[in-house]
Order: C-alpha cells, then structure tokens, then sequence
C-alpha cells in the first residue's frame, strides 16, 4: 500500500512543479492585493498612485492566470492519473506543456513588473481584461499566448491519455474525475478560440505597430467570449475537489455521479454564449443580443444549483454515517478541525452567498445600478477569491502530502489559516458589496472626491474603508500562513503523509445514467451550435459598424509619465487666470 | 467486476491511522437528505429576502434608471 507519489512518482514530479509555479504566483498576487487593499482606502500608500495599476494587473494576471491554472493542471493530472490508473504516454509532452506555461507566465510578468521602473519603456498596465485601446507591451501578449497554448498541450495530453486506456477498456464509462477533466478542457478549447483570435489577428499585429488601429469593442467582445468561460475554469477544479474529495472528507460518498455528469456537460452547453452579459452597459450591441445572453445565463444558475444540492446531499451522507442527527444537527457532526474540510465547506458557503450577487450582475436592468463599481470585484473575491482559492488551499492540505510524501506540516495552523481566509473576506467583501451599491467605483486608486458624499445606507464611508483595509490585511496573512505551511511540507521530508488517499464509490454510480452523457462529441456540437446562435450576428453587427480594425483608435500604452509630462508643459503655458476660467 | 463501481483513485496508506469516526453505514435506500432539504430552504428563504431587500436599495427612492427623462 503506498501513496500517489509513491505509484506515480514522475507524475506527481510535474504535478508539484505545477503546485510550486501556482503558489509563487499566489505569493506575488497575495503582497499586491496587500499593497492595493492599503492604498484605495488611504490606510497605507506605499506606493504612487500612478503605479496602481501596474500593481492591480499583476494581482489580477498572477492570481486569476497564474495561480488558478497552474493549480488546475495539477489538480486535472492527478485525477487522470489516479482516476485512469496510468500515467501519460509520454511523460516528455507532459513536462513539455509544463514548459511552455512556465515560459508564458514568465514573458508575461516581465512586462507587467517593468512597470514600476523607469529604466526602461515597458510596461503592461493594462489590467486582467487587457481592453483595447490600453496598450501592452508584445511580449505581454505573447506571453499569453505561449501560456494558453500550453493548457491546449496539457488537454491533449489527457485526452490522448484517455484514448489509450479506452482501448483497454473498451465498454468502460469514463471514471468522473477524467470526465470532469475532458468536459472541462472541451469548454476551454472551444472559449480560448475567442481570446487566441483577440490576441493573434488585433491586439499583438496592433502592439508590434503592424495595424494602426483595432476595433476595441471586436477585442472586448472576443475578450468576453473568452471571459465567461475563463471563469468556469478556474471553478471547475474546485468543483472537482467538491463532488470527488469532500464526501470522502466528510466520511460519506459522493450522491449521485449522474447528476456530476449532468452538471459538467451543462457548463460545456452554456458557459460560452452567455459572455455579452459582461457588456450590458456596452454600446453598439442591440439590447436584444443582451436580453439573450441574459436568458442563457439565468439557465446556467441551474448547475450551480444541481451541485448545492449534489455536495451538500454527499457531506450530509457522511455526517449521518458519523451519527448525525436531526435537520440541522447533523452539521455538529462533521470533520470541523479537518482544514482540508472546513477549507472546502467555507468555500462552499461563500460560493452560495456569491452566487446570489451573480444573479444581480446577470440580470440587464440590475446590472446597471452595480456596473463598474466596487461590488463586481467583491463578486469576484467571493468566487474566484474564495470558492476556487480556498478551494484550492484546502485542497492542497489533502494533495501535497500525496504527491510530495511528506506530511503536512501543521494541520492546526491549516485549520487557522483557512479559516482566517474566511472572516478576512467577509470583512473585505461585505464592504466591497455595500460600497458598490452606493457607487464606489472599481479599479480606481483613489476613490475619494471633493464635494462629493457617498451616502452609504448604513454605517460610513470610513467604516466600509476601515473592512476593506482589515480583511485585506487578514487575508495577506492567511496567504502567508498557507505558504509557509507549504514551504515546511517541501521540506517535511522522512516524514509519513497522514493521508488516506483512496476515494469511496458514489451512492449512485454512472451504471445509473444513459451512455449518452459520455458522449463528448454530441455535448461539443451542441455546444457550438448555441455559440453560433448567440455570437454570429453580434459579431456581425460590430464588426459592419466599426469595422474589424476599427475607426482609427489610438493606442494608449500607459506611459504616465509621458502623458503627465506633457499636461505639465499645457499648463506650465497657460496663464493662471485661464485655467480658473476653465474651471469655473 | 461490476462497471459501475468506481474503483478508488489511489492506495490508501496503511502504515497511517486514518481517523475513522463511521458509526454506521448508510446505502442508497436507507439515506434521505432531509437535512439537505432543510438547508437548500433556508437558503431560499434567504434570497428572497435579499430580493426584497435589492428592490428597496435599487428602486425606492429613485428615478427610473434605464428609461430616463430627457
């Protein structure tokens, strides 16, 4: 009997180097968001606030980018692995993705932290959204690139891996934790079409000064065609620790594999046509395109509820297996001091309460009071921020002793630090919600005007800045706590990994479900016909009222001190008596 | 072997107590997730309230948002 690393010991080689890569990148994205959390509420101002932005593109690009999809690639080559019993076929491709990703992120943090120095004119301060006419740098996109196409090798590898067990297993259904992998790697190769495409043919021939101009609602939109599904992606590997590794946490099984089936097909279905919901306030999309959008979209609240039910029901079956009793007391009896657990659980419930803030940006006339403002990165901090990445943190107090061998290193400092993560980002994200209602702005360094009064329904401006600043500083400190419990696992070792890796079979297995759901190639057409009905004549419109390179839009690389330089010199010119008339 | 049983993702170690606190054990038929039930209307309960709630901060008070006077 033995552990992962033990059966698969140069698999799980990759699988931690994809562990280390996403927790450097955890690292640099946790002293940002610090740094950022401090400033905007004008507790700490350790930097200018024309660097704000380059500090906000880093915490956006190597958190959502870096950290989530190489903490996916590990997670995905572990449930192949162990889900197919057998490694890659070739173990060279596999680290051969490894590389390119690695290569990727690195081509694209150099521009990013070129920002913050003068020596040079790079810069990359063009946020997670990359909107035209902001200008990055070449190697910016290029980086994004290599970094993308890596994930596509990653997903060939697993499906070629998939390919050569079904030969050996001919009338086997895909085991679920490979089947949410290829379903999930379905939805990402058929999104990233839309971003490769915003990349490749505008924005890097644009970036080069090969085009003069682009059409920046064309980049948005292709932008947004990817944007959605991106999203499902960083989820997806959190779900996948859900339905497969929180029922055995739990002490129970997983409910029904049919109904994960359903749900992962339904995101193949509908996380892609959908993305126009990100630009209702948009102009140059009819209203009608929208009202659309928004239609599939309320259909995609539907897996997010069939999972409620699936994961709630499974750790319900395991706090009944442990003694529980009653409606509500049977939650008394579930693994609370395993950090692996309540990581999970914690995350789930934030997810819930996310989930409802969702239904506010999805829908078109409500969309408009929350639109740009600070309640849309609170929505992200509970989803992305804390349902995949505490997802992801406890999840990785169950996976890297597996595939390090060693044992963790201290599982009450787990226990703390996830659930610190917890009060941290419900200080910091009630505030966000709450100030976004009133019409706090997002992305802005300084939010505070002249003559101007927020009118919060409820307690101050001060307040709501006073729970931003904390809970940015209590989550700083979990990051830091769980990286430093990683950093001692590294090097826990001679120790034994406490870890009872094996999975116990669902309650209702797939031999409960039609074949039909294992049919990848249905799910896939299905997939693009929707796409096509949602996307052909948007894209159509814009594309006959801008033009595909646009009208003649200039770049704006973000060279603040050109531009201030330069405003400097007007108003050097100007006499004093015309610039009062020009304010008053 | 039965194709329907999923076979476990990886060895369990058995060098390790696995803390294992089972006092029973539940199969399909003998399992109703009441409690499931009962938390999912809680939370029910809890969006409609907060629907209410959104109708008073977006609408009450104020003007029309989409469809203004020029």
């Amino acid at each position: 009997m033995s552990t992962f690393v033990d059966e698969y010991p140069t698999e799980a080689r990759v699988i931690r180097m994809a562990f280390w890569s996403s927790f450097v990148a955890l690292t640099l994205g946790a002293v940002f968001g610090f740094i950022q959390a401090l400033h905007r509420t004008n507790v700490v101002r350790v930097i200018d606030s024309t660097d704000y932005y380059t500090v906000l593109t880093g915490h956006g690009v190597f958190m959502v980018i870096t950290f989530s999809i190489f903490f996916l690639v590990g997670v995905f080559q572990w449930a192949v692995t162990s889900s197919l019993e057998r490694g890659p076929v070739d173990i060279r491709f596999t680290w051969s993705w490894y590389g390119v990703m690695s290569l990727g992120t690195t081509l694209v943090a150099i521009p990013i932290l070129a920002g913050f120095t003068d020596a040079t004119d790079m810069s990359a301060d063009v946020l997670f959204t990359f909107y035209a006419p902001l200008q990055a740098h070449p190697l910016f996109y290029i980086g994004l690139v290599l970094f993308v196409i890596g994930t596509w090798l990653a997903g060939a590898d697993w499906f070629l891996t998939w390919w050569t067990w079904k030969d050996d297993h001919p009338d086997e259904r895909i085991p679920l934790p490979t089947f949410m992998v290829l379903t999930t790697m379905i939805m990402w190769y058929i999104s990233t079409i839309g971003v490769a495409i915003s990349i490749l043919a505008f924005l890097l021939p644009w970036s080069l000064g090969l085009v003069d101009s682009v059409n920046p609602l064309l980049t948005r939109t292709l932008f947004w065609y990817f944007g959605h599904p991106v999203v499902y992606f960083w989820l997806m590997p959190a779900y996948l620790l859900w339905y497969n590794v929180l029922p055995k946490l739990s002490g129970g099984r997983l409910f029904s594999d049919p109904l994960a089936r359903v749900v992962f097909i339904l995101f193949i279905l509908l996380s892609t046509p959908v993305g126009i919901h990100h630009q209702y306030l948009d102009p140059g999309i009819a209203e009608g395109f929208k009202f659309i959008v928004m239609t599939n979209t309320m259909f995609l609240l539907l897996p997010s509820f069939l999972t409620a039910f699936t994961v709630v029901a499974s750790i319900e079956h395991g706090a009944r297996q442990r003694g529980g009793e009653g409606y509500f007391g049977w939650l008394g009896a579930l693994p609370w001091r395993d950090p692996s657990f309540t990581g999970m659980a914690l995350a789930g419930l934030v997810f819930s309460f996310g989930g409802f803030t969702g239904i506010v940006n999805a829908g078109m006339s409500l969309n408009y009071l929350v639109h740009n403002t600070f309640w849309v990165p609170g929505h992200i901090h509970t989803q992305v921020g804390t349902a995949v990445a505490l997802t992801f943190m406890a999840g990785a107090y169950w996976l890297v002793p597996q595939v390090t061998g060693n044992q963790l290193a201290s599982r009450s400092v787990g226990l703390f630090q996830v659930v610190l993560w917890f009060v941290g980002i419900v200080f910091m994200t009630n505030a966000m919600y709450r100030g976004g209602l009133i019409g706090i702005p997002r992305r802005t360094a300084e939010p505070q005007y002249q003559g101007f009064e927020y009118e919060p329904l409820v307690g101050s401006i001060a307040e709501l800045d006073a729970q931003v600043a904390l809970g940015g500083t209590l989550l700083f400190l979990s990051a830091i706590l769980f990286l430093w419990n990683m950093l001692l696992t590294a090097f826990n070792s001679g120790s034994e990994p406490v870890v009872d890796g094996s999975l116990p079979p669902a309650l209702s297995g797939p031999e409960d479900s039609p074949r039909i759901l294992d049919n990848l190639k249905l799910w896939t057409a299905l997939a693009l016909v929707l796409i096509l009905l949602a996307y052909s004549m948007p894209l159509a419109g814009i594309v006959q009222d801008g033009g595909l390179f646009g009208p003649n839009v200039d770049a704006f690389p973000v060279f603040v001190d050109a531009v201030s330089t330069a405003v400097d010199a007007t108003v050097r010119r100007l006499p004093l008596e015309s610039i009062r008339g020009l304010i008053t | 072997m039965n194709p329907g049983v999923v076979k476990s993702l990886s060895m369990p170690n058995s060098s390790v107590a696995v803390e294992t606190t089972r006092e029973r054990e539940l199969g399909h038929d003998e399992f109703d997730p009441i409690g499931t039930l009962a938390l999912i209307a809680l939370y029910f309960l809890v969006l409609v309230v907060m629907w209410l709630f959104t109708y008073f901060v977006e609408f009450v008070g104020n003007g029309p948002t989409v469809v203004g006077v020029v």
